[in-house]
């Protein structure tokens, strides 16, 4: 199984794609049996596939549009005409396959419908797979997961990232061998032939505020024992995000999410993050994720040297939990919250050259996206905000 | 500080996730080493698979465990926690085949899974499953392990399951070792029995030879010596019937002696210089005979060429070539017999060709094919329409193949046979021919000591004796004849071996060693015995007798033997087989 990664910041989406991929395929030696694509918004076109598709035929793809650019282990990509990213793997042995479908009204069925035709296009079609990349637009991941666990189980990691865009404006795009998608969940089986680990980590600490959600909506929290939401949220964060600035708080809030408890790995506890998007009218507080009454949130707050370090960490604890030694590493992937991107943006090269050196300098891949996948605790599943998700290969 | 702090914080994170990672895989390891130390190749093949599925439990919960086995083109249960499931079959296909091949598999919904739609047996029940290779006796195996509920296993479990299907193929490799170990001693305990059996089947035919040869000894014996008083005609041809019937139990003895020693591999071969033409012209005189009275044409070809002297069995020479001429007789109804006798010599070692051509009903060549099995003969109504037992032919051709030749056949049905008899003998110088001829068979007033415990024999040995006017003094056991002969003095000793008291090998030893004390010459000593097979004659011989000689007895033949060890020195006249012959 070997990996090999490329890029591109040609601003003609079809030289960028055909000059990324024919770079990979010479780097890697053959044809890459799976290539994982990401773009920003703006090669998110047509070109984008067919021009893959012609330097790679019969590879299968998948990917999404990134915000603001990509990362490799040659350092954070991102250019006036946007950027483009590659990560091909050989692996004859192992066994892969892409499917996608429409979320439409039943973003459930969509994931179950995705995971089967994968696993009929990787020939292992009643199988669960080792592991599963997932891509999709963000809002609605939860009931994705929730279909594709249908099929699979709960127990196979889902791993990927929600397709961005630059401004939240909808421009977010879901990339498969077919073509480039609108409102689509894209995932790809892997049955490879080494050893993987994997991490789902965030940047943030636990303040010691916390409450439990009295009224909740969806992805609105309304009350948080039995007060405003966005009055706790503003006494909890000392005003720094004022309970009267109704409409978008995303760049005020990302260091300060709210966090639930996921579980515990060695003692340690574990947190999915959600990130607050908005305040409303009423005083509600609307995440990027799912919330229910009677969960237990607490603030969270990260630093900018923590979210510098923390993708090299989430690494690090991916490579420790497959069990290799670290210069054994042979490849991987981080999807990174777009939001934290944004917060420590100048500091990007810092980021891609500490995940780098982590890895050995094996190839990767990195991301940007708006909401993230990963397994935590026993492979369980979860969507957060502001996270980081590594899958690494080695061994 | 707050980052120094945040930064430690982290470290400790990642530093216990670190330590929970290793301490899992560490568990695993010891799992699997605690299962393999637990195993212990004593136990029975089952109850290691049983504490086999308990560790695996132990690691990972299931309901179903199967273990499948190649065999033809199906996998089979060897070992379940299901019962009944053992013995169930499942048809190859691919995704069983592909485990087996090393492709492990989680399966989140059993029921998906196209092999179980087709096997013979038990079926799981619906849920998820393991599947995992395993190394199984017959080759690349699967281990299954399944569970109630979909989705219950991930890519984790199946690792740790893979390093356990090492227990699951150590406990199949044990339970094969030790069944191997079971065979092993099953076959020891086998062979050990088939040798006792064969023993015993060996002494069993030396009891039925002795106890089958005393009477007929008896009946043939007086039925000859009756044939030659003055009886009537019916009575001489009842007396003839009794006779003929006698020696056909004999020869039936003899074969079925025969084939067990050449079963058991003991048949030795009695090597003495024999001239081959003399061993052969009296036979052949005898069938000629045969085939006379048939209206048969009997010719016997370079015999004279033959006429040289061999180092081999002479008396199994005859035995073959009898039994070919006897088969060319009674096969054959019209036209004729003839022998070819061919030697060709090469140094100092001959190959002897005998050659018997009938113009008889011939074989088809599927009889001839079976025609050397044992028991064999060319179709069941030979059998009933000729007798026979259909060993003789097995017997002859074991023989040939002993002297290094060989017995075939050449026939076509309706065309007549011709026999091939080969075998290898050393040529040796000619030897002195006195040994068989004898002198005037004159009684010459011997004093013989017989010793016999059956009353029926020492009359029929009193009526030989006779023959030559000897005078006979009796002893019914070996401890009287050792009495008679301190007391007595004795010409011969007629020696009986199983007698009550002392037996007869031990009264041989007991009158050498007497002998030895007083100085005396050796009286001779002939022993007399059913216990006709070869080492019962080494026996005698090895005890202190002269000569060793079966019963039923031949009168001709004791009395050239008893002329041999103690008659007169004169030169003999004519010979002695001819004399006694007249005398009997």
């Amino acid at each position: 199984m070997r990996f090999a990664s490329a890029y591109s910041l040609l601003e003609d989406t079809a030289d960028a794609a055909s000059t990324s991929v024919t770079a990979l395929i010479e780097k890697l030696g053959a044809a890459p049996d799976l290539l994982l694509l990401y773009t920003t918004e703006n090669h998110a076109t047509d070109a984008l596939i067919a021009s893959v598709r012609a330097a790679s035929p019969g590879t299968a793809i998948i990917g999404s549009t990134s915000c603001g650019g990509v990362m490799t282990e040659a350092g954070f990509h991102s250019g006036q005409a946007g950027a483009m990213g590659v990560l091909g793997i050989s692996d004859p042995g192992g066994a892969y396959g892409v499917g996608s479908a429409d979320l439409a009204d039943d973003p459930f069925s969509g994931g179950a419908r995705a995971i089967e035709k994968a696993l009929a296009a990787s020939g292992r079609d009643f199988e669960s797979p080792v592991i599963v990349w997932c891509c999709q637009p963000p809002g609605r991941e939860e009931a994705v997961l929730a279909g594709i666990q249908s099929v699979i189980g709960r127990h196979t990691p889902i791993i990927g990232g929600s397709s961005a865009d630059e401004q939240i404006s909808g421009k977010w795009r879901e990339f498969s061998t077919d073509g480039v998608l609108t409102d689509h969940v894209v995932v790809a089986v892997w049955f490879p032939t080494i050893t993987h680990g994997t991490a789902f980590e965030s940047g943030y600490a636990p303040t010691g505020h916390s409450g439990t959600v009295t009224r909740a909506e969806g992805r609105q929290v309304f009350e948080i024992d039995g007060l405003s939401a966005s009055e706790v949220y503003s006494d909890w964060t000392n005003g720094e995000v004022p309970a009267s600035q109704t409409g978008m708080i995303l760049a005020q809030s990302t260091p300060t999410p709210l966090g639930r408890l996921a579980g515990e790995v060695g003692g340690v506890p574990m947190f999915v993050l959600s990130h607050p998007a908005m305040i409303g009218q009423a005083g509600e507080l609307s995440l990027f994720t799912d919330i229910e009454e009677g969960d237990q949130v607490m603030l969270m707050r990260g630093s900018p040297e923590s979210l510098v370090k923390r993708a090299a960490v989430v690494v690090d604890d991916a490579c420790a939990a497959g069990g290799w030694a670290r210069d054994e590493t042979r490849g991987g992937l981080v999807i990174y919250c777009g939001g934290c991107m944004l917060h420590v943006r100048d500091r990007m090269h810092e980021v891609a050259r500490h995940v780098s050196r982590t890895m050995h300098g094996a190839p990767f891949l990195g991301a940007f996206t708006f909401g993230e996948q990963g397994a935590i605790v026993d492979s369980s599943n979860r969507h957060g905000n502001l996270m980081v998700s590594g899958l690494m290969f080695g061994g | 500080m707050k980052q120094e702090i945040e930064q430690l914080r982290e470290a400790l994170g990642s530093a216990r996730r670190l330590l929970a990672a290793e301490s899992q895989r560490l568990r695993e390891h010891a799992l699997v080493l605690n299962g393999i130390q637990a195993l212990s190749v004593d136990d029975e093949p089952d109850v290691l698979l049983a504490r086999t599925f308990e560790l695996l439990r132990s690691a990972l919960p299931f309901d179903e465990a199967y273990v499948l086995e190649p065999s033809d083109a199906l996998f089979t249960c060897v070992a379940s926690t299901c019962p009944g499931a053992r013995g169930a079959t499942w048809p190859m296909g691919a995704f069983f085949r592909r485990v087996a091949a090393g492709g492990a598999a989680v399966v989140p919904d059993n029921s998906r899974v196209p092999e179980w739609m087709s096997g013979r047996g038990v079926t799981p029940g619906s849920g998820s499953a393991i599947y995992a290779p395993i190394a199984a006796t017959q080759g690349q195996g699967l281990l299954i392990l399944c569970a109630r509920g979909l989705g219950v296993y991930s890519s984790s479990d199946l690792a740790l399951v893979l390093k356990l299907g090492l227990l699951v193929s150590q406990t199949l490799v044990a339970g094969q070792r030790r069944r191997l170990a079971e065979a092993i001693q099953r076959s020891e305990v086998e062979r050990n029995a088939a040798v006792e059996a064969n023993e015993a089947k060996s002494k069993f035919l030396a009891n039925m030879s002795h106890e089958i040869r005393t009477p007929l000894n008896g009946v043939v014996t007086v039925a000859d010596l009756l044939s030659r008083t003055d009886l009537q005609p019916r009575q001489r041809e009842m007396v003839s019937l009794i006779l003929e019937s006698g020696r056909s139990l004999e020869r039936l003895l003899s074969d079925i002696l025969d084939i067990s020693k050449i079963e058991a591999g003991k048949l030795t071969l009695e090597v003495q210089p024999f001239n081959l033409t003399d061993s052969l012209t009296s036979i052949f005189d005898l069938f000629a005979a045969e085939a006379d009275a048939k209206g048969l044409r009997f010719e016997a070809q370079h015999i004279e060429r033959a006429r040289a002297w061999f180092e081999g069995d002479s008396g199994r020479v005859r035995q073959v070539v009898t039994n070919l001429l006897s088969n060319a007789v009674k096969f054959t109804e019209t036209g004729g017999i003839s022998v070819r006798v061919e030697v060709e010599t090469r140094g100092d070692r001959s190959g002897v060709k005998i050659l018997v051509l009938d113009t008889g009903r011939g074989l088809s060549p599927e009889a001839a094919g079976r025609l050397f099995g044992r028991f064999e003969q060319a179709d069941s109504s030979i059998t009933r329409q000729f007798g026979g037992t259909g060993l003789g032919l097995a017997i002859s051709r074991s023989l040939a193949r002993q002297m290094g030749g060989d017995l075939t056949c050449r026939s076509s049905l309706g065309e007549g046979s011709e026999f091939e008899f080969r075998f290898e003998a050393a040529t040796v110088e000619v030897v002195s021919e006195t040994a068989e001829d004898g002198v005037v068979a004159e009684p010459w007033g011997v004093h013989i000591l017989v010793a016999e415990d059956n009353a029926n024999n020492r009359k029929i040995v009193g009526m030989i004796l006779e023959l030559i006017g000897a005078e006979v003094t009796y002893a019914e056991d070996g401890q009287q004849a050792c009495d008679a002969f301190a007391r007595e003095q004795f010409d011969l000793i007629l020696m009986d071996l199983q007698m009550p008291v002392l037996d007869g090998l031990s009264a041989t030893r007991t009158i050498r060693d007497m002998e030895r004390c007083s100085g005396d010459a050796p009286i001779p000593i002939i022993v007399l015995s059913a216990n006709a097979m070869t080492h019962q004659v080494a026996a005698s011989l090895q005890a202190g007798a002269d000569a060793h000689m079966p019963k039923p007895i031949d009168a001709a033949a004791l009395l050239a033997k008893i002329y041999e060890l103690s008659g007169p020195c004169e030169t003999a006249s004519q010979p002695l087989a001819t004399e006694l012959s007249s005398l009997i």
